[in-house]
C-alpha cells in the first residue's frame, strides 16, 4: 500500500547547473564574512557568476513547485496509470515513490518491495558481455545471483538474442539493448512496480511478450504504477488513472473517463497553441473607430487584449487604392495574402488578388517601436459608388483561408476628400458575424 | 531533520540490503581495468613498477640513500600510496560518475564510495603477492609479520572510507572538489614516508608528520610488510580514533545533503 499526504516538491534552479562550484561557494562566503568583519562594504550582496543576474533580467522564480499538496492512496493490487502532459510532474511523483527524490513537505508511507523500472539498462556497462551485465544489472535490480543463474536461460531466451550474449552490449543495436534490459527487468519479484515509459520496447512479437509478462503481474495481484501517454493502454488496461497537470491532481478515477478529460484538454491547449501562432482569432469582427478618414492611424478594436495588439490600420492619403499596415505580431499569417472583393451581398466576387506583406517603417508610426507590415493594394478607383464587402486571407498551409480582415467598404461621391485622394470613397466598417 | 541515530540505521540497513550489488560493482570495475589487453592485470603493475625503478635510481645514486633494499620499501609504499590517492580522486567524482545508477536505478549514492574504497584495497591485496615475490627477487624474505595486514587492510579501509564518504557527497555538490583533491593528493605524497623512510628525518618534523593519518597509514604498512615488526600500538590508536572522528564528520555531510543529493547530479 502507498500513502501520499499532502506531499510539496520543488526544486532550485539555482543548483541544477554544472557550473555551481565550491570556488563560487567560497567567495561567496568570504565575501560575506569580510563584510560582515567591516573589512570591505558590499553595496550588494555578491552573486553568482551570471545566474543571478540572469534571474534578475528575466525575473522568473528559481523555485519551481513541481508537485503541489498531493494525497493519494494506492492499494494492493492497483494497476495506476499516471498521465499528463510534459513537465506535469508525474516522473517526480514515480522518483519521491521509488526513494530517489525526497519530499520537502508531507508525509509518505510506503508498505512493500518496491522495483522502479524508470530507465531500463541503467546498470549496463558498454564493455561488458550481454551476460555479464545481465548478472550485474540483474543484482542492481535486487535479484540474487542464484536466482539470475537459474533463470539466465530463460532471460536470455525472452530477449531472444542468444548469439550475442558474449559480445559487449556496446556493439548491440539499441533495440537488442532494450530487449535484453527489459528480459532482465521482468524477472524482478517486487509488491510494487514502477514503470516509466518503458513500454514501447522492440518490434510487434517482443510487445506481445511483454505485455503478457506485465498481465502476470497484475494477476499477482501486484501494485503497478505506470507513468505513459499511450492512452490506449491506460484504457485498456490501468485500473485507475491520475491525471496530474502542473503538479496538481486534477482527475483521479476510472480509465474511460479520465483519458477522455486529459485528451479535451490536450485539444483545447493544442488549440490555443495554434491560435497563440496567428493572433488572429476574433469572437466578432474587430471594429474601426467611426467614421474612419482617410490618413487616419486607428488602432482596431478588439473585445480581448489579445485582440487589441493584434493590428493597426491605416488608410493612407499618398497613394490610390487602400494601404494598410499591421503590427509586427501577426506575421504569422504569412506574407501573401488573398485580397478579395466581393459585392455587397457576398454573392459575386468582383475581383481577387494576390498581395504581399512587406516590412516597412511607417513614418505616421515612428513613435512606436514596433515594425510594421504593409500591404499594398490594388487600386480601386474604378469601381462604381458601390457598397462592397472586402477580405483579406491567410495563404499559409496552418492557417489556409483564415479571413484576417473583413470590412464593408463604401464608395460614394465626397467633395472635401476629392482633392485629397484619387478615389472618392470613405471606408466604414461594420460589426459581422462570429466567426 | 531525521534524528542522527536514526538516519544512520536507515542508511546502514539500506547499504547491508545492497551488499551484494557493492560487491559486484567493485568486481566489474576490477575488471574493467584488466580488460581490454591480455596483459591488462600486468599493466596496473607497470605504473608503481616504473615509479619503484624511478625512486630507486633518483634515491640511491642522486642522493645516496643508503638503506638497504630501498627498491623493496619504495615498492611497498607506492602500493599502498596508489590503493590511498586512488581512494581520494576516484572518492570525489565516484557519485557524479554514476548518476544514471542513482536516478533511474534508484541506488542509493553512498554505496559509491563503498565501492571504491572496496575496489582500490582489492586491488591492493592483487598486487601483494607481487611484492612480495620482488622482496624475495631481491633477497628479502617476507616475514610472519606481513600477517599484521589482516587487520591493518580492514582499519586502512574503514579510514579511507570515513573521509571517503563525506568527499564523494560535497563531490556531487561541488563539482571543483575533484580537482582540489587531485591536488591536495599530489602534494600529500611528499609528506608521506614513501620515497624515504621517516626515520631520516629530524625528530620534531617526524612528530609533525606523524599527525596526519595517512602518514600513519604508510607507516604502519612499512612496519608490517617491509621492517617486519608489530605495529606501534600508539599510531593504531591514533588512527583509530581519526577514524571515528572523520566518520562522524562525514555521517553529518551526509545526513545534510542525502536527500538532495539526486535532484542535482
Amino acid at each position: 500500500m502507498i500513502n501520499l499526504e499532502r506531499i510539496n516538491k520543488s526544486f532550485d534552479l539555482r543548483y541544477q547547473r554544472d557550473d555551481f562550484t565550491l570556488k563560487e561557494a567560497f567567495v561567496r562566503f568570504l565575501s560575506y564574512s569580510l563584510h560582515w568583519l567591516k573589512f570591505i562594504d558590499l553595496r550588494e550582496p555578491p552573486q553568482y557568476e551570471n545566474f543571478d543576474q540572469k534571474l534578475e533580467q528575466e525575473s522568473f522564480s528559481p523555485i519551481i513547485n513541481v508537485l503541489k499538496n498531493i494525497s493519494l492512496t494506492i492499494d494492493r493490487g492497483e494497476t495506476v496509470a499516471i498521465i499528463g502532459r510534459n513537465g506535469c510532474g508525474k516522473s517526480t511523483l514515480l522518483k519521491l515513490i521509488a526513494g530517489i527524490y525526497f519530499q520537502d513537505s508531507g508525509k509518505m508511507e510506503i508498505d512493500g518491495r518496491i522495483s522502479p523500472l524508470i530507465e531500463l539498462g541503467a546498470g549496463f556497462h558498454p564493455e561488458f558481455s550481454g551476460r555479464e551485465n545481465v548478472f550485474v544489472n540483474g543484482q542492481i535490480l535486487g535479484l540474487s545471483k542464484a536466482y539470475l543463474k537459474k533463470r539466465y536461460e530463460e532471460i536470455v531466451e525472452f530477449a531472444g538474442i542468444e548469439q550475442f550474449m558474449d559480445s559487449p552490449v556496446r556493439v548491440y543495436s539499441s533495440g537488442m539493448y532494450m530487449r535484453l534490459a527489459f528480459s532482465v527487468a521482468v524477472n524482478v519479484d517486487p509488491d510494487i512496480l514502477l514503470i516509466d515509459e518503458i513500454l514501447g520496447v522492440g518490434d510487434s512479437d517482443f510487445q506481445h511478450k511483454c505485455q503478457k509478462k506485465l498481465d502476470e503481474f497484475k494477476s499477482e495481484k501486484k501494485t503497478i504504477i505506470l507513468v505513459t501517454h499511450d492512452l490506449d493502454k491506460v484504457r485498456s488496461w490501468a485500473t485507475r488513472v491520475i491525471y496530474l497537470k502542473s503538479g496538481e491532481i486534477v482527475f483521479d478515477g476510472p480509465p474511460a473517463e479520465a483519458t477522455k478529460i486529459y485528451q479535451k484538454d490536450v485539444d483545447s491547449e493544442r488549440q490555443k497553441d495554434d491560435l497563440s501562432d496567428t493572433q488572429i482569432f476574433f469572437s466578432s469582427y474587430p471594429e474601426l473607430e467611426s467614421s474612419v478618414k482617410w490618413g487616419k492611424v486607428c488602432q482596431v478594436e478588439g473585445q480581448t487584449s489579445e485582440e487589441k495588439m493584434c493590428k493597426i490600420l491605416e488608410l493612407n492619403p499618398e497613394y490610390p487604392g487602400l494601404h494598410m499596415v499591421f503590427d509586427h505580431r501577426i506575421i504569422s499569417i504569412g506574407e501573401n495574402l488573398i485580397f478579395r472583393l466581393l459585392n455587397k451581398e457576398e454573392t459575386i466576387t468582383l475581383f481577387e488578388k494576390n498581395v504581399t506583406l512587406r516590412v516597412s517603417s511607417y513614418e505616421s508610426l515612428s513613435n512606436s517601436e514596433n515594425e510594421f507590415y504593409k500591404l499594398d493594394c490594388p487600386d480601386l478607383s474604378n469601381l462604381a459608388q458601390e457598397e462592397y464587402h472586402l477580405l483579406v486571407i491567410s495563404q499559409t498551409t496552418h492557417h489556409q483561408g483564415i479571413i484576417i480582415l473583413k470590412f464593408n467598404l463604401i464608395i460614394h461621391q465626397d467633395e472635401n476628400q476629392r482633392g485629397l485622394i484619387n478615389l472618392p470613397f470613405k471606408i466604414g466598417v461594420q460589426n459581422d458575424s462570429p466567426v | 531533520m531525521t534524528p542522527l541515530f536514526e538516519f544512520n540505521r536507515k542508511l546502514f540497513g539500506s547499504l547491508y540490503q545492497r551488499r551484494r550489488i557493492i560487491w559486484a560493482l567493485a568486481i566489474r570495475e576490477l575488471k574493467v581495468r584488466y580488460k581490454g589487453s591480455l596483459l591488462g592485470f600486468f599493466w596496473t603493475f607497470m605504473n608503481p613498477l616504473i615509479l619503484m625503478v624511478i625512486y630507486s635510481v633518483v634515491f640511491t645514486s642522486i642522493f645516496k640513500t643508503n638503506i638497504s633494499h630501498y627498491e623493496v620499501y619504495v615498492f611497498s609504499g607506492i602500493l599502498m600510496w596508489n590503493a590511498i590517492s586512488g581512494c581520494l580522486n576516484d572518492g570525489a567524482a565516484c557519485i557524479v560518475q554514476n548518476t544514471a545508477l542513482i536516478t533511474k536505478a534508484a541506488l542509493p549514492p553512498e554505496i559509491f564510495p563503498i565501492k571504491v574504497v572496496l575496489t582500490h584495497f582489492l586491488n591492493y591485496l592483487l598486487t601483494l603477492p607481487l611484492l612480495f615475490g620482488f622482496s624475495l627477487l631481491r633477497g628479502l624474505s617476507p616475514t610472519f609479520y606481513s600477517l599484521q595486514l589482516f587487520f591493518l587492510i580492514p582499519i586502512a579501509m574503514f579510514f579511507m572510507l570515513s573521509i571517503v564518504l563525506g568527499i564523494s557527497v560535497l563531490g556531487a555538490f561541488y563539482r571543483d572538489i575533484q580537482y582540489l583533491v587531485n591536488t591536495l593528493s599530489f602534494a600529500l605524497f611528499f609528506t608521506i614516508p614513501v620515497t624515504y623512510p621517516i626515520s631520516i628525518l629530524p625528530e620534531k618534523l617526524q612528530k609533525v608528520l606523524m599527525l596526519s593519518p595517512l602518514t600513519q597509514l604508510i607507516q604502519m604498512n612499512a612496519e608490517a610488510v617491509f621492517f617486519g615488526k608489530i605495529i606501534n600500538t600508539g599510531i593504531l590508536i591514533a588512527t583509530l580514533c581519526m577514524t571515528v572522528i572523520f566518520i562522524i564528520i562525514s555521517l553529518m555531510i551526509v545526513r545534510k545533503f542525502h536527500t538532495r543529493i539526486a535532484e542535482r547530479i
